[in-house]
């Protein structure tokens, strides 16, 4: 037995007139010729000849799921990814568009500006401004966290990761962890 | 061919000067040829500190103006006998030194010596950033303290930024002295530790010197502590200067109180 993947593109029609539906079919029939069509609603003998004589595939007993999209909702402002392996010193200043992901220290004195969500993986002694939908990051008692215009340092005053994302012009603190797990 | 060696910290009055001078008189007891250069132009110290201020004739300036030969103006300290002194000069400012001079200057000396150290001026200005245009290494000197921590902060990354080497896309070595340090305020947690100071500074330790008040003693009478028999501080410099000459010395605590104690009992015997 030989068994092969493929991805597949998948048309999704509702058939709601015979009619209409032929219309359609017959201007797009060099289109759908390369897709398979999933057919809702009431697939009547003609439409069936009809795609047969063209070489038309379709279905009607497909489940597919759409992803989800209310999950990704908060990460639209997403563009691109920063990585930035080195600490980041007093009196350097790194500022940027995109996303950024800071994986050592932000050392008292040093600043960082970014458009995008920011992610930082040490502690955070420095001048953060983000201007993003995300961030997740562990402040200490210095470091001063712009985010969105509001300064939101004094609402951390523990030294644990905390996430920060803007919903609906709301500014939305929680704490996540104390350090992170890496599986 | 020598390696070079910048002493700096940023901040001033840390002990970077104290620290070159006992570091050199150390690396030359090891019989390393050892040169130890005064980079703050206008505000020299070092000679006071070696105890060779009434020998200097020709300083770094009239080196680099063709004013002097090399030869001349370095002054070999009679005390060890593979330890040389270039001073600064007095009474010019910083503005008078330049890259292409200062360039000069060091290939001659990595010629002569095995170990040179050149004593940087505090901030980051010009002076400073000669200091460490050609340096091979830094050695970077803080105190347990904020200010001072986030000034080598700023220091290191100018070094990163701004050196030849690391341009050339090398590395450059740095290295950590914590100077200062004193037991009963680090138990206070009244001084910060050297873990966390490690961890902001993230350079490899060299070595840890406690307080200790012979040195201000030593460099009003020209004998730095590292010639002091019985000086916490001038055995912390002997073991740092071991350390840079390839020898495995492991890391004294100088921080906790018994330790401290342990110390003064050891003085106590040499009374």
């Amino acid at each position: 037995m030989q068994v092969k993947q493929y991805s597949v593109k998948v048309f999704e029609v509702t058939i709601e007139n015979e009619e209409e539906f032929l219309a359609f079919a017959r201007k797009n029939s060099l289109l759908l010729k390369r897709y398979l069509l999933l057919l809702k609603g009431d697939i009547t003998p003609t439409i069936e000849n009809f795609l047969g004589d063209e070489g038309i595939a379709f279905t009607h007993n497909l489940s597919l799921q759409a992803p989800n999209s209310t999950s990704f909702q908060h990460f639209t402002k997403q563009s691109g990814l920063r990585i930035i392996d080195q600490l980041v010193r007093s009196g350097q200043e790194i500022i940027e568009k995109r996303d950024l992901l800071v994986l050592k220290r932000v050392n008292s004195g040093a600043t960082i500006h970014t458009d995008g969500n920011f992610i930082a993986l040490s502690s955070i002694d420095g001048h953060i401004e983000c201007n993003g939908d995300f961030m997740l990051l562990k402040p200490s008692s210095k470091a001063s966290i712009i985010f969105n215009g509001v300064d939101i340092s004094e609402a951390m005053d523990e030294e644990i990761f905390y996430k920060i994302r803007l919903e609906n012009n709301e500014i939305l603190i929680s704490k996540y962890a104390k350090d992170i797990q890496w599986a | 061919m020598g390696i070079v060696f910048a002493v700096i910290s940023g901040k001033g009055g840390v002990g970077k000067t104290t620290s070159s001078a006992n570091i050199a008189i150390g690396t030359a007891i090891e019989g390393k040829k050892t040169v130890v250069v005064d980079f703050d132009i206008g505000q020299r110290n070092l000679d006071m500190i070696l105890g060779l201020e009434n020998r200097v004739v020709y300083d770094i300036t009239n080196v680099m103006d063709g004013d002097a030969t090399l030869s001349q103006a370095l002054i070999k300290d009679k005390r060890q006998e593979n330890l040389y002194f270039l001073a600064a000069s007095q009474t010019k400012d910083k503005s008078v030194l330049e890259r292409e001079k200062v360039r000069k200057l060091i290939d001659q000396l990595k010629e002569e010596f095995d170990y040179i150290f050149l004593d940087s001026p505090a901030g980051i200005e010009g002076g400073f950033e000669h200091t460490i245009l050609y340096a091979d290494n830094v050695i970077v000197v803080v105190n347990p303290e904020v200010s001072s921590i986030r000034d080598a902060d700023r220091v290191i990354g100018l070094v990163d930024a701004k050196s030849h080497k690391a341009k050339q896309g090398e590395m450059v070595g740095k290295f950590l002295i914590i100077t200062r340090i004193d037991p009963d305020l680090i138990e206070k947690g009244e001084m910060i530790s050297t873990e966390d100071i490690l961890d902001i500074l993230s350079i490899n330790l060299l070595g840890k010197v406690p307080e200790d008040k012979r040195v201000i003693d030593a460099s009003n009478t020209g004998k730095p502590v590292i010639l002091h028999e019985s000086s916490p501080a001038g055995e912390a410099y002997s073991r740092i200067a071991k350390r840079l000459c390839g020898i495995d010395v492991p890391f004294v605590d100088v921080e906790s109180p018994e330790a401290r104690g342990f110390l003064q009992k050891i003085t106590g015997l040499f009374k």
